[in-house]
């Protein structure tokens, strides 16, 4: 099947305020292909995966989803069927706190999908299932989870509609070492039997190689380079070797200390 | 105009013993075939045909898994069966359970415990806000001038204007309903005992307590209540700070003197509003209220009225502290806690305003 690429970003310019964030931002993801969004703090990664989500209109630029043109004229109603074919995963989790686990899951499914309710809470067990999480943690509250298991838990309702093109804000961070590689894995996993478009802003080396195809490095407003995570390490560019640079000698110091 | 999903939804044509599926067995094009699906599921294993099969996503193949009973469908593209074989797994390894459901009995004693939780909470606030109380005795000096400053400002001074209004419509309430009866008897001159006494012993503090359970009582619990979900209570603790002394205690200092001196407002506010009306309705203007009131109203129905006020005060924070710290963070719980702290206010400081009409009606106040 020849389809659009999932997204398109040409010239995007973001601004807070008197603040601008993106000034001219130019990216491409292929279909199927899993990308990090890195840049140092405050380079605008999450703000950017905002504009991609759709939460946050650019103040210049085109913004192609799948390749539908999308303008922030268009009303709220126009943007759900790209909505439905779109997952996003919030850095804590952002599950709802008065709904279980199985709850969150069912709620965009029982929304969107117009299913009869015995399988719309069918297959939001199979993502629960899915994504590494016992049986047992449907009935749970997200307070009842930790840290790990919110992730999970948010990577399962993210995937509830089965979408195209899956979002993740720092899916790893906060997690230990043995956590972040099993969310990895799953996310390896997932990517290829689902099919899915990943997209991930990301600080932790370790995803960055084994997880992304490509990494986009985000600066001074603009993506200065596109590359295979070890081709990007090997960069010149200063600011880009600096970040590689000061996360590798952290690694170091970490495994060092630790 | 938004590009279409699929051209083609799912289908599901039934041949014998033969299921036969095609078209995009996706998640926002299967409820074409799933009320039939479900319907078949009973009588699985069915034998699967689906070669005719354009799209496939983990949703469409846990459909699959379930009329198949876990075997494969015969002409089936070879690339989705990774993933037929994936959701199955998944599905085996964590057995689709019943939640546990809550019997009635155990609903039942929730709902008789909850109560004697929050009295609990409540107790213990007290006697901690006590303690403190007597720690900031011996060493004035520990008092948290800047906080109890802030809360005075903000549930005291900034409620001025809805508390006068407020106090101010009452009074003249009040004194049109005796007013019709009085005009009935011509004791017109008694509205101002009227209107005067039931002001300062009941209305004003009422009137008054009411207004500050729902603006502070309410902000005390949402305000502790987001600390705790941050954890900044925790962090004060490590740092070897008592939460009960910073935060606490300046909030119930705060309205133990906020609460008289609105309480004064309100009395006169309402007698504003009272003259007004007596003067038009009855011809009982300011003259006779000023030379009247210090007449036949004795001065200790004032203190009564702003004694009481200081109890409610006291209730209203304490209630509004013990919610917040009792709360879990979460956005939920902040929501169901500032409700029950208002709710909890109102009810203690009428159950007291009925002790104290008993108490004064014996001690012949």
């Amino acid at each position: 099947m020849d389809e659009p690429a999932p997204i398109r970003l040409s010239g995007i310019e973001t601004r807070f305020g008197a603040t601008q964030v993106h000034r001219g931002v130019d990216l491409e993801v292929r279909r199927g292909e899993a990308l990090g969004l890195v840049g140092g703090s405050g380079s605008g990664k999450s703000v950017l995966l905002s504009v991609i989500s759709l939460l946050k209109a650019p103040s210049a630029g085109e913004l192609a989803l799948f390749g539908e043109r999308l303008d922030s004229a268009m009303d709220e109603a126009a943007l759900i069927p790209v909505r439905r074919r779109i997952g996003v995963m919030f850095q804590q989790g952002a599950l709802f706190s008065s709904l279980t686990v199985l709850e969150n899951v069912m709620l965009p499914l029982s929304e969107h999908s117009g299913l009869p309710a015995p399988l719309v809470e069918e297959f939001a067990r199979l993502k629960i299932a899915l994504v590494g999480l016992p049986a047992a943690a449907a009935g749970r509250y997200p307070r009842e989870l930790s840290g790990g298991m919110l992730k999970r838990a948010g990577v399962a309702r993210a995937l509830a509609l089965d979408p195209e093109l899956l979002l993740l804000d720092e899916p790893s961070a906060g997690l230990d070492p043995v956590s972040a590689a099993e969310l990895d894995a799953l996310l390896n996993t997932l990517r290829h039997a689902l099919g899915l478009t990943l997209v991930l802003v990301t600080h932790d080396l370790d995803s960055l190689f084994t997880v992304t195809d490509r990494v986009a490095y985000l600066g001074q407003g603009r993506v200065l380079a596109v590359a295979p995570a070890t081709e990007l390490s090997e960069s010149r560019e200063p600011e880009i070797a600096r970040y590689f640079g000061n996360a590798r000698a952290a690694r170091f110091r970490d495994s060092g200390g630790a | 105009m938004s590009a279409p999903l699929s051209p083609s939804p799912a289908t599901l044509r039934v041949s014998g013993e033969t299921l036969h599926l095609g078209g995009d067995w996706i998640t926002l094009r299967l409820s074409a075939v799933a009320d039939e699906a479900l319907a078949l599921v009973p009588q699985a294993p069915w034998h699967l045909e689906a070669s005719d099969l354009t799209r496939l996503d983990s949703n469409g193949a846990r459909l699959i898994g379930l009329l198949g009973g876990g075997r494969a469908p015969d002409g089936l593209d070879a690339r989705w069966q990774p993933l037929l074989t994936l959701v199955q797994e998944a599905v085996d390894e964590a057995p689709a359970r019943p939640l546990p459901r809550q019997g009635f009995l155990h609903r039942l004693g929730e709902r008789v415990l909850a109560p004697l939780a929050s009295l609990r909470s409540l107790l213990t606030i007290l006697g901690q806000l006590l303690l403190a109380l007597v720690a900031l005795l011996r060493d004035p000096r520990r008092l948290r001038w800047r906080e109890t400053l802030n809360v005075l400002t903000a549930s005291g001074a900034m409620a001025v204007p809805i508390i006068a209004l407020l106090a101010f419509l009452l009074g003249g309430v009040l004194a049109y309903q005796g007013g019709i009866q009085l005009r009935t008897f011509g004791a017109n001159i008694f509205i101002v005992e009227l209107v005067t006494l039931t002001l300062f012993r009941e209305f004003g503090p009422l009137i008054t307590a009411i207004i500050v359970a729902g603006r502070s009582g309410a902000a005390f619990t949402a305000e502790l209540a987001t600390m705790r979900g941050n954890r900044e209570i925790d962090a004060l603790m490590t740092l070897g700070l008592s939460p009960v002394e910073r935060l606490l205690l300046p909030k119930w200092l705060g309205l133990v003197i906020a609460m008289p001196l609105l309480t004064a407002l309100a009395n006169a506010a309402g007698l504003v509003g009272a003259i007004l009306v007596a003067d038009g309705l009855l011809g009982v203007g300011f003259e006779t209220f000023y030379r009247r009131v210090p007449e036949v109203v004795a001065a200790h129905h004032f203190w009564v009225g702003i004694g009481k006020s200081v109890v409610f005060g006291m209730v209203i924070a304490l209630v509004g502290c013990s919610e917040g710290m009792r709360a879990r963070g979460d956005a939920e719980s902040i929501g169901r806690n500032t409700t029950s702290s208002v709710v909890q206010s109102i009810f203690w400081v009428i159950v007291l305003d009925a002790l104290f009409s008993i108490l004064f009606n014996e001690l012949g106040w």
